[in-house]
């Protein structure tokens, strides 16, 4: 059986003016798909947006944790470029102990400019930037002691603690891959509005590359 | 990731799909619709009607059909895991919404 995750709107049209009851709203969409077969509840993530989008798919996944005991939470997905790799190694650590290993991360690059804005990160380094998070992330949950001496951020030698409470497992899924990463702009979502046979391609092209996120877009990387 | 509109029929589908077809005319103007054979006569946004952009993207229909839509989607891409999402800015409201997730979860999961 092929396990079917749930993602929820998370955008309180048109103002975000009822933000907290939408947020209601989702935890009984979370609460009926522990009920219902589902296999996971997951959460997206933009920024500066009118609408009141939730911006923290962590966090998010984190409450839906709180308020389930059996479907997994996550992310599908958070935008690796935008995340000191310490913070977003510790945060998930914590959620999967919380949910005695419940935790799904996700990350994509990002595509749109608004969100790089946010976060003072430019758009072209996206893929340097989200290689040096998920090298963080692979050793700092093997328990090694981490480092990073980049221009995007400086560290040597720092413990992740706790690490999380499943021994993790990186890999790729295929969601939308995209040859030219440094390009300044790249198809959005483009899972969502992907034929099937075009998927086919992507999905053998990420086998082909998982190893280099340089050419892969908006992919899931479960752990 | 997928989108989908739960209806009785796929006739009905077309109609509910609104609040979905706006997001996804979003997608089309900021290129997120890779060109194939489906899309052939669509010069513009406004040639993305919901038959054209659902055959093969956007599952629909009630039980029955979507899971033969999904089918396809096991035979061809023969995926590991499946997102789904049911509601946009546009609705449905969330009574709608709980329905939709329960009728998914209950009469398709079973069955994939």
């Amino acid at each position: 059986m092929i396990p079917v995750g749930y993602y929820p709107c998370t955008q309180d049209a048109p103002e975000g003016k009822n933000v907290d009851r939408m947020i209601d709203e989702i935890m009984a969409q979370a609460e009926l798909c522990e009920q219902t077969n589902y296999d996971g509840f997951y959460f997206t993530e933009h920024h500066q947006q009118a609408d009141g989008y939730l911006p923290n798919p962590v966090l998010m996944a984190g409450l839906v944790g709180a308020r389930t005991t059996r479907i997994n939470v996550g992310t599908c997905i958070a935008l690796a470029p935008l995340y000191h790799p310490i913070r977003l190694a510790e945060d998930c650590a914590v959620i999967d102990q919380a949910t005695k290993g419940r935790f799904r991360l996700a990350l994509g690059i990002g595509y749109q400019d608004i969100d790089f804005e946010a976060f003072g990160v430019n758009p072209k380094q996206r893929a340097r930037r989200s290689e040096e998070v998920i090298a963080v992330l692979r050793d700092a949950w093997a328990g090694k002691k981490v480092s990073a001496l980049s221009s995007d951020y400086q560290f040597k030698d720092v413990s992740v603690t706790p690490t999380p409470f499943r021994k993790t497992r990186i890999s790729g899924l295929p969601h939308g891959v995209n040859p030219v990463l440094n390009a300044p702009r790249v198809s959005p979502t483009a899972g969502l509005s992907t034929p099937f046979s075009q998927y086919l391609l992507l999905k053998h092209r990420l086998i082909c590359t998982a190893k280099n996120v340089r050419r892969m877009a908006a992919n899931l990387l479960f752990v | 990731m997928r989108d989908a509109v739960i209806a009785d029929t796929v006739e009905r589908a077309s109609v509910l799909a609104e609040p979905t077809m706006e997001t996804h005319r979003w997608y089309f103007e900021h290129g997120a619709f890779v060109p194939d054979e489906q899309l052939a006569n669509v010069h513009s946004v406004s040639d993305l009607s919901f038959k054209v952009a659902a055959k093969d993207r956007i599952i629909h229909g009630d039980a029955d059909a979507i899971i033969e839509q999904l089918g396809r989607f096991e035979d061809i891409i023969k995926p590991d895991y499946l997102i789904i999402r049911m509601r946009h800015p546009g609705g449905p409201d969330q009574q709608q919404s709980l329905d939709d997730i329960q009728m998914f979860g209950e009469q398709v999961i079973p069955r994939l």
